[in-house]
């Protein structure tokens, strides 16, 4: 399904059309830096990470598969694999991408003030989901989504078992659904 | 008795889905789990569930504005380098380029400075009269975009409910030659985020711009212009600030000469509202 003119924009991404990319940017090139100053820190580093993703994606552009994903996460993708990996020192050739499952996401962002009022409460709920979890579960998050440690590093740099990490993982993400759930915002 | 291993596989692999979803696995263990998920029903709806909160997470990032060179570099390079293949699908000419964003002035806030532009989607985007033309090359306008405005003010009502914190929303009433006119004034609490939604406004002439004014209750300060801009040929306006309303605050909107209006009303607004204490 099309969602907010996701099909139309990457088709003309595709074709080669400058614009198209400026249309990418200006939807999510802020919701880009802001991930990506979120895991660097570092004000350079993150143009140069949003740079190299949008570069990145309007190269590859005909790969794009709506039913894997909007946009959004095509972009969010890419822009935090790249933070991580610039963060970790890995070159990409060493990251195997996580595939999207099919039908997992599909949900486009918001494209009139409306929906940005919209957006913004739901963001002001997904920090509440957050912030609501125990702090070893909420750590075991942050410390895998944006700071790019795997479980066993996490085990090791806390000192807990490798199944203690996955547990709380996964506590945490069945917890913050079923936050994001109760308050109406859509999966 | 005996040991069912298909089992013991599948809850070890059940209990990394969370990891792999937060990309937290080793590169062996995530082909497992990958390899796992095609096969297992049950992991998938696992999968779908937890996908939820993991694809929330970017959204509870502080949203942090880029520099405004950051897009002129990404354009740039990308004007220099190849693209995608570009007959890898057909060309889809209906994306419609944006007025670029003009410098702000001294004399008045503009939109490049205090507004975030609104981007249509699913909405009609206007076609640019003459008079849109001169505003966007000299001060950077907001595109005019027809807003189905029950639907939407409808959505964030229903978001509002959900969030249980509920946008306030005023009214901007019209009077004199701009009877015909009305207004909203939405704000969001604890966000620096208000909407200005216009409709019925009588279209201006090629020389003239609506300006719009934030009008402090201390008659001692001055108005602040906000922007100006031209509406739809529907009359409809819709704008983002990226600021909150106090309470006491009015919004005005006047006609001013165009393009880039005045740094004081010069006249008596004719659609004006206030923020109630």
């Amino acid at each position: 399904m099309d969602v907010n003119g996701d099909l139309e924009l990457a088709e003309a991404l595709a074709a080669g059309r400058v614009e198209a990319l400026a249309e990418l940017y200006d939807r999510y090139g802020q919701l880009a830096y802001s991930i990506a100053l979120r895991v660097l820190g570092d004000t350079g580093r993150a143009e140069d990470v949003v740079q190299d993703a949008f570069l990145k994606l309007w190269h590859s552009a005909n790969r794009f598969d709506a039913r894997r994903g909007s946009l959004r996460t095509w972009v969010v993708t890419a822009v935090r694999n790249r933070s991580i990996d610039y963060l970790r020192g890995r070159s990409a050739h060493e990251r195997q991408e996580r595939e999207i499952p099919l039908d997992a996401e599909a949900r486009g962002e918001g494209s009139d003030p409306w929906r940005e009022v919209a957006a913004a409460m739901e963001r002001a709920v997904i920090r509440e989901a957050l912030a609501c979890l125990p702090p070893e579960q909420r750590q075991a998050v942050e410390l895998a989504y944006f700071a790019g440690y795997s479980h066993r590093e996490i085990a090791e740099m806390i000192r807990v078992p490798l199944s203690t990490v996955k547990g709380r993982m996964r506590l945490a993400l069945e917890k913050m659904h079923s936050y994001l759930q109760g308050r109406g915002v859509p999966s | 008795m005996t040991v069912d291993w298909d089992r013991l596989d599948h809850d070890r692999l059940e209990e990394a889905v969370a990891a792999y979803l937060l990309d937290a696995l080793e590169d062996d263990e995530r082909a497992q789990v990958a390899a796992h998920i095609e096969g297992c029903p049950s992991c998938r709806a696992l999968i779908w569930r937890l996908s939820h909160a993991v694809d929330s997470l970017p959204a509870a990032v502080d949203d942090v504005r880029p520099p405004a060179r950051l897009r002129e570099r990404i354009l740039s390079a990308a004007a220099v380098t190849p693209a995608a293949r570009a007959d890898a699908r057909p060309a889809a000419p209906r994306i419609i380029p944006f007025p670029r964003r003009a410098s702000p002035t001294r004399q008045t806030r503009t939109f490049e400075a205090d507004l975030v532009r609104v981007r249509p989607s699913r909405l009609r985007v206007v076609a640019y009269g003459a008079a849109g033309a001169v505003l966007v090359a000299g001060f950077g306008v907001l595109s005019g975009v027809v807003v189905n405005l029950n639907n939407q003010v409808h959505h964030a009502q229903q978001v509002a409910q959900r969030a249980q914190a509920a946008p306030a929303e005023y009214l901007i009433k019209g009077s004199g030659s701009m009877a015909g006119a009305s207004g909203t004034m939405t704000t969001v609490p604890g966000q620096a985020l208000s909407v200005l939604a216009f409709t019925g406004l009588p279209q201006v002439d090629g020389s003239k711009v609506y300006q719009i004014w934030e009008i402090d209750p201390n008659p001692a300060v001055k108005a602040t212009s906000l922007g100006v801009f031209a509406p739809d040929p529907n009359g409809s306006y819709t704008v983002k600030l990226n600021q909150t309303l106090p309470a006491g605050t009015s919004i005005a909107v006047t006609q001013e000469n165009g393009p880039q209006g005045a740094p004081q009303p010069t006249q008596k607004p004719e659609l004006a509202g206030t923020i109630p204490h």
